[in-house]
């Protein structure tokens, strides 16, 4: 026999965690669908220092594993794989991971974005051999050596400010004229003397076959291509939703999840909280807002609805 | 028993998860810190041809060599027989 669950929440960052948190402190009794990327972006992100309760700053994987006990102190019930397809049209729905299914009543999707590549065929067939999205965990084979981080966004100047402590130089490829990151990352990487900037360009092909060796650089206003050699090239260009599981059941607005009244999507008993529908704040303490919000909103609808 | 080495960086969290998922499961494993070993990194490098952690080489009973790039949970498996 199948059993019903009030609420299955698919995702764990700090939106998924803490829609748990408060789900579990509601008596809803949720299951988190934790995914493969379990705890999210930040588990990526080294130093933390705009969560708010932490003065000293805390780490990426600290904070999630936090909030992840935090959950399962009032009892979230966790499956640790990937959600593989969901039917919406039914009820309840119906959610299948890699190997359970679960039926519910309502759902709050908190899938959070991914990091996205270039895109080139010559980027993807030098991944490993020069080519990197993980300066934290690739940079020391880059000690001493001349690398570009690619991108304009928090984590391009969190990628430039790692590397800068370990390689000869680093120098910052952005599309535009300005940067999008937070004004207290720019300072920092600007004061880096190693640390320099190409604007208005794009990396539009990478160079070598074992091994990385150049990149060909296209200045986007005057058209002009020019080849430069590089050891490295670490990708921090943005981030895409992760919404290829729905298969069109939500309506999406530029590739996120549409919401309206905050959490809302556009199916009745589906809810929506963190960068998954957020293309603008993106912060670690706007998707726990969300997350909140979406289980305060599933409570509403429980008690009005079943 | 297959012989499995994760070769990882201090600070890489890809590296953190695989061996949290490894340790999980009971499995025993030669864990090399390749950002405080030179020699280590280098043959790391030789071997793989690549320049990513975290890198595991699996080598089975019948002698044949598994290599996997980054945590892929699905090819740890389907190289140990794990079942989920």
């Amino acid at each position: 026999m199948e059993i019903q669950e009030k609420l299955v929440i698919i995702g764990s960052g700090p939106a998924g965690l803490t829609a748990a948190i408060y789900a579990a402190r509601g008596s809803l009794n949720p299951v988190v669908i934790s995914g493969r990327e379990a705890g999210g972006q930040l588990m990526l992100t080294t130093d933390v220092d705009d969560f708010p309760g932490f003065p000293e700053g805390i780490q990426g994987p600290d904070l999630m594993a936090r909030m992840k006990k935090q959950a399962e102190r009032f009892s979230t019930k966790f499956i640790d794989e990937d959600v593989i397809s969901v039917d919406l049209k039914r009820r309840p729905f119906e959610i299948k991971s890699e190997t359970c299914n679960l039926l519910t009543e309502t759902l709050i999707i908190a899938t959070g974005a991914s990091a996205m590549w270039l895109g080139l065929p010559s980027e993807q067939k030098l991944i490993g051999k020069g080519v990197s999205s993980c300066a934290v965990c690739d940079g020391y084979f880059f000690k001493d050596k001349d690398v570009i981080v690619v991108g304009g966004g928090d984590t391009a100047m969190r990628e430039a400010q790692h590397l800068s402590k370990l390689c000869k130089s680093v120098t910052i490829v952005h599309r535009r004229d300005s940067l999008r990151a937070q004004s207290a990352l720019q300072n920092l990487v600007k004061s880096k003397p190693n640390i320099k900037f190409i604007w208005n360009t794009e990396v539009i092909e990478c160079l070598g076959d074992e091994k990385i060796k150049a990149v060909k650089l296209k200045d986007v206003k005057s058209g002009k291509i020019k080849e430069m050699p590089i050891d490295g090239l670490f990708v921090a260009i943005g981030h895409k939703p992760n919404v290829e599981f729905l298969k069109g059941q939500l309506e999406l607005d530029k590739g996120y999840i549409k919401v309206k009244n905050e959490t809302h999507a556009s199916v009745d008993g589906v809810f929506v909280a963190g960068d998954v529908s957020d293309y603008h704040f993106r912060q670690a303490v706007t998707a726990a807002g969300a997350g909140c919000k979406a289980t305060m909103d599933v409570e509403e609808y429980l008690e009005a609805n079943v | 028993m297959a012989k499995i080495t994760l070769y990882k960086t201090t600070t890489c969290p890809f590296c953190k998860m695989e061996s949290e998922y490894l340790d999980s499961k009971g499995i025993k494993y030669d864990a090399i810190l390749v950002d405080q070993d030179e020699v280590a990194a280098k043959k790391m490098v030789e071997e793989s041809g690549q320049m990513g952690v975290p890198f595991t080489e699996i080598t089975k009973d019948d002698g044949t060599m598994v290599k996997i790039l980054g945590f892929d949970r699905a090819k740890i498996n389907e190289a140990l027989g794990i079942q989920e």
